[in-house]
């Protein structure tokens, strides 16, 4: 037993810890041991933590032999990393603004809509702030279009968080513009919430990405940022592939600063703005 | 390469908002005062940004920026004013008096390389436009 625990990473032991990365891979595409094991370690504590358990080897191998129970399921979407921003990557916003979104409003001007799809969404920043470069820089368009903001996530409660539109003080200091925070939030007693007139131009929705979609238009502009940055090649490949089958002939994808796009799936890169995205080929 | 103004009275505040934006690759002065602030920021080639607390023994960080902001030659330089204030109020009167960015207190050292990053984008939409 010694020998098996020292050569272990985690809190786990060796066997606990493979099941574990097996279980998550099936759940979520996401390959655990990419990710450093104190991470890990630290997941899996505050799991505990939240649910009062104690024991952690013992909830991880009831999880990993009942996957779909909701212990497990809540233990799985604990192991994910969930880290989001309001304008993570401020050059990609920018190039949104001054490149992307003229040119995909020129595309949709007879329509007067657009459709846009931030996947893996977590508490709903990238949206938001989606939305929030639209309000400010195209306010007609804002005003008087159809536009559509998908945000999907694998985890409900993630959902429930960015449907409230709710932000505390820390997640709207740093990384929001000050402009945008006055303009578009609102303060309340315990920190900050989106505007209604904001918050109703996004449909949150619950989405396993490795799962059958449901039926979606081809969008115009998809953000798919270090969602499947830890997934295996093969999966990744199959979610590329997928997502270019979602966008429309003009459409954009854009990814994580440190994603690319494996050869062969029908996407090329696109390097003309402040920061790369990708389009269909053919 | 490109210059710093930092701006607070409390000292050990100084010394972690310089060794912070030092090692983002800035070179950086300090000031304790809106005195000493002026004085600062005029002589030779203005500074690339500035960080201001709003309280100073001589007067307010928004004092300074309303008035660095009326001067042409300021206009590149960015301002973001720090402060424990954190209502809407105090943040709009800021931004009234031309700063570019407000950052809450207490500072974390990812909080400032994030509104630095910010500054690089103008947030709102040119008058002729709205």
């Amino acid at each position: 037993m010694d020998q098996v625990m020292s050569d272990s990473r985690t809190l786990l032991s060796l066997e606990t810890e493979r099941r574990l990365c097996k279980a998550v891979a099936e759940f979520s595409g996401v390959q655990l041991d990419e990710i450093t094991p104190p991470i890990i370690d630290n997941r899996l504590l505050r799991f505990l933590a939240r649910r009062g358990l104690h024991d952690v080897e013992a909830v991880v191998q009831t999880s990993c032999n009942h996957p779909k129970t909701e212990l497990a399921i809540a233990l799985f979407e604990a192991m994910l990393d969930d880290e989001t921003m309001f304008f993570r990557d401020p050059p990609m916003f920018a190039d949104l603004r001054e490149r992307v979104i003229p040119e995909l409003l020129g595309r949709r001007e007879a329509e007067r809509r657009l459709d846009v799809w931030c996947a893996g969404c977590s508490t709903g920043q990238e949206p938001y702030s989606v939305a929030m470069i639209i309000a400010t820089f195209f306010p007609s368009v804002f005003a008087g279009w159809t536009i559509n903001i998908l945000a999907t996530d694998i985890v409900p409660a993630k959902l429930e968080r960015a449907a409230s539109g709710e932000f505390v003080k820390h997640e709207v200091n740093a990384t929001l513009p000050t402009a945008m925070l006055v303009n578009w939030m609102e303060q309340t007693p315990n920190g900050w919430r989106v505007g209604a007139d904001l918050r109703s131009r996004v449909e949150f929705r619950q989405l396993n990405l490795l799962d059958r979609w449901p039926e979606l238009p081809r969008f115009d502009l998809i953000l798919a940022r270090n969602v499947a940055v830890h997934w295996d090649a093969q999966h990744r490949a199959e979610l590329m592939r997928r997502l270019g089958s979602s966008m429309a002939d003009h459409g954009y994808l854009v990814l994580g600063g440190a994603e690319t796009v494996e050869p062969g799936i029908p996407l090329r890169l696109d390097g003309e703005g402040r920061w790369p995205c990708y389009r269909r080929t053919g | 390469m490109p210059q710093a103004l930092i701006v607070d009275d409390c000292r050990t505040t100084r010394l972690f908002v310089r060794r912070l934006v030092e090692r983002l690759g800035f070179q950086t002065r300090v000031a304790d005062s809106c005195a000493a602030a002026r004085d600062l920021v005029y002589p030779g080639q203005p500074p690339g940004f500035v960080l201001v607390d709003w309280e100073l023994p001589d007067g307010t960080g928004v004092e300074l920026v309303r008035g660095w902001r009326s001067d042409p030659r300021l206009a590149p330089t960015g301002m973001i004013v720090m402060s424990v204030r954190d209502d809407v109020e105090a943040i709009r009167m800021a931004l009234a008096a031309g700063a570019n960015e407000y950052l809450m207190k207490p500072l974390s050292r990812d909080s400032i390389a994030h509104k630095l990053a910010l500054l690089e984008f103008p947030w709102t939409a040119p008058r002729a436009d709205a």
